[in-house]
């Protein structure tokens, strides 16, 4: 029996070669005050993050990556769903489980990653839950057709995985040919095939293929530089399947440029010719599972940043989002601190002004965040 | 008699390198000096400590790197930044970051930026601009440090490089082309760094000093240092390693 087991043991580690744990632990409290009605509102989150990773060969890997909350304070009290809306899963397969909820707490773990992956020379096969970035740009990523994602959710940067198949195929040192297929919750299928290619000292890519099995969708991104500052852009022209509704465009267009101090100014503008009309949901917009199709709540929006490195332990940044159509502004202000190597203490602020059912409206969302990365 | 003459000159020619009476040229020395640290290929294991008066960081990094035009950089310590790759083609470079899986090409001028709060930037990192190409080179006089005798160069730019600096002033050994001190100044000629470089030792096929501490000269009580843990010059690595492939598989 002993010998069976370490005999297991030795096969085990021979064959997993390569296994890595890491994750990290944030505690964060955090404030919110809408002056329309004067409320406030008092949450907080323990949010740990759990990423296992095997490598048994150069051909064959896996991961599994969860994602633990405990959520309670007066949101969950007060909005009526609310928990079920931040512990839904939107991938084909539920993965996700509250072990234990309340009319003010919920906690809830889930699987956002959990997929194996096959490589032979220059072709790389990764079937499972997993993460597709096709994002070119830096705020809005009207590319990035699987993992579209809402700017304000800060403390989400791996975002959730998208269940299907992703196969890539290595055609140079800088260039591939992707195809990727996804099932999303509501068992619709979205297909989409890209190249990337490197040309003149810019990337560029090209996607095309059809999305919730509603549109036909083709693309296009670029990432380069002039004059030393970066500049990027995207864009993606949907055509609706049945013709009900018009063919939507939209594009992203940004750069940004970083001083010899390390001040990094970033600016960027995103046109959705779909929100043209779009009522002025603020609520929607900042909850909703972002879609390509949401990815602003009117159709011009411009925004503009600067981050910097006060000393090596500080960096402070300032973000501005401005929403003409519907007359809304979006200032927010961060500073991360690091307290040790593995220990950040952060202060985020979300303002948000402007219009709603045309009389002047605020809110304030404020978040002290301490992650510990292990 | 002849035969011994011409033995010995044989011997004299063929072991100092650019034979007697030949003076090398400040490019020549640089040309050395650059290919002792560089040599064709190298697997490196780094260790920086970034030192002000009231803490201290310390970043660990593998590096790959072939010739002149490609490096890889992978970040092992602290696990924040863990997983983090740098991959420099030429004269482009990119950054790949696991957590959010996307790789990101970055600007010219964000490799002036300094690399993870160090007194280092991104460009020195990756070693973007070459001494070689992208300076013109004059001795400007000999001196001795740590007992060993060395040549003073200085480095001007060449217009449209894409350099940092302004000049460099490099003292390099007339036995074995060692880096010892590099001083850089700005665009206005003021004195930014001062680069000293110890703990010379044999690393297999060479000898070369293994700690560089940059000072900068209007902070005191900062400084910046890097040790070579492990260095290995000549490892046989392909192109393709040097690839958007690849970038996400380095370990």
């Amino acid at each position: 029996m002993r010998k069976t087991f370490f005999l297991l043991l030795l096969i085990t580690t021979g064959t997993y070669a390569q296994v890595s744990f890491n994750g990290y632990l944030t505690e964060m409290p955090s404030f919110v005050y809408e002056d329309i009605d004067h409320n406030t509102y008092l949450d907080n989150m323990v949010h740990n993050r759990l990423n296992f990773a095997w490598q048994s060969s150069d051909h064959f890997s896996m991961a599994i990556e969860q994602r633990n909350r405990f959520i309670w304070g007066q949101t969950l009290k007060s909005i009526n769903g609310y928990s079920q809306f931040i512990t839904q899963d939107y991938g084909w397969i539920d993965m996700s489980c509250n072990w234990a909820s309340g009319d003010n707490y919920v906690i809830n773990s889930i699987i956002d990653r959990i997929w194996m992956e096959y490589t032979i020379k220059n072709l790389q096969v990764r079937l499972g839950r997993q993460r597709v970035n096709w994002g070119m740009s830096m705020v809005w990523n009207p590319n990035d057709i699987f993992n579209a994602y809402s700017y304000f959710d800060f403390d989400y940067e791996e975002r959730p995985g998208l269940d299907g198949v992703r196969v890539q195929y290595f055609t140079g040192y800088s260039s591939k040919l992707e195809g990727v297929i996804k099932i999303d919750y509501k068992n619709r299928v979205s297909m989409a095939g890209l190249y990337r290619f490197n040309k003149a000292g810019y990337d560029f890519q090209v996607l095309g293929g059809v999305y919730n099995q509603e549109d036909y969708l083709m693309g296009a991104g670029w990432s380069g530089d002039i004059k030393g500052a970066g500049f990027y852009g995207e864009a993606t022209y949907m055509i609706p399947k049945d013709k009900k509704e018009d063919d939507i465009l939209i594009a992203s267009m940004g750069g940004n440029y970083t001083f010899r101090n390390s001040l990094m100014i970033q600016t960027e503008m995103l046109y959705s010719s779909n929100l043209k009309d779009m009522d002025n949901n603020f609520i929607q917009f900042y909850f909703e599972p972002a879609s390509v199709k949401t990815l602003s709540m009117t159709d011009f929006t411009w925004f503009m940043s600067a981050s910097y490195p006060a000393t090596p332990l500080l960096n402070t940044s300032l973000a501005v989002m401005g929403f003409p159509g519907v007359s809304s502004f979006y200032v927010g202000p961060t500073m991360d601190y690091s307290l040790r190597d593995d220990l950040y203490l952060s202060f985020i602020a979300q303002y948000f002004g402007g219009k709603v059912n045309n009389e002047k409206a605020s809110s304030v969302m404020s978040f002290l965040r301490l992650k510990w990365n292990f | 008699m002849i035969k011994r003459l011409l033995i010995a000159l044989f011997i004299v020619l063929t072991i100092t390198p650019a034979g007697i009476g030949q003076e090398l040229t400040a490019k020549e020395i640089i040309t050395e000096a650059d290919q002792l640290i560089r040599g064709n290929s190298s697997y490196a294991e780094m260790e920086m400590k970034i030192i002000r008066p009231k803490w201290e960081r310390t970043l660990k990094f593998k590096s790959w790197a072939k010739g002149t035009d490609y490096s890889v950089v992978y970040i092992t310590y602290p696990v924040k930044e863990k997983g983090q790759v740098f991959l420099k083609r030429e004269r482009e470079m990119w950054n790949y970051i696991p957590a959010i899986e996307r790789m990101i090409k970055i600007p010219p001028s964000m490799m002036m930026q300094s690399w993870m709060g160090s007194d280092l930037t991104n460009d020195d990192l990756v070693n973007a601009s070459s001494i070689v190409k992208d300076y013109e080179h004059k001795i400007v006089g000999t001196e001795t440090k740590s007992d060993y005798e060395c040549w003073i160069i200085e480095l001007i730019p060449k217009e449209d490089a894409p350099v940092v600096w302004g000049k460099i002033k490099t003292w390099i050994t007339k036995k074995g082309y060692m880096t010892l001190r590099n001083e850089y100044y700005d665009e206005d000629q003021y004195l930014v760094n001062e680069e000293t470089l110890s703990q010379i030792k044999n690393v297999g096929d060479r000898v070369m000093p293994t700690r560089y501490e940059i000072i900068p000269v209007d902070k005191p009580g900062q400084k910046t240092t890097l040790v070579f843990t492990h260095i290995k010059f000549e490892v046989p690595i392909k192109d393709s390693f040097f690839s958007i492939q690849n970038i996400r598989r380095v370990k």
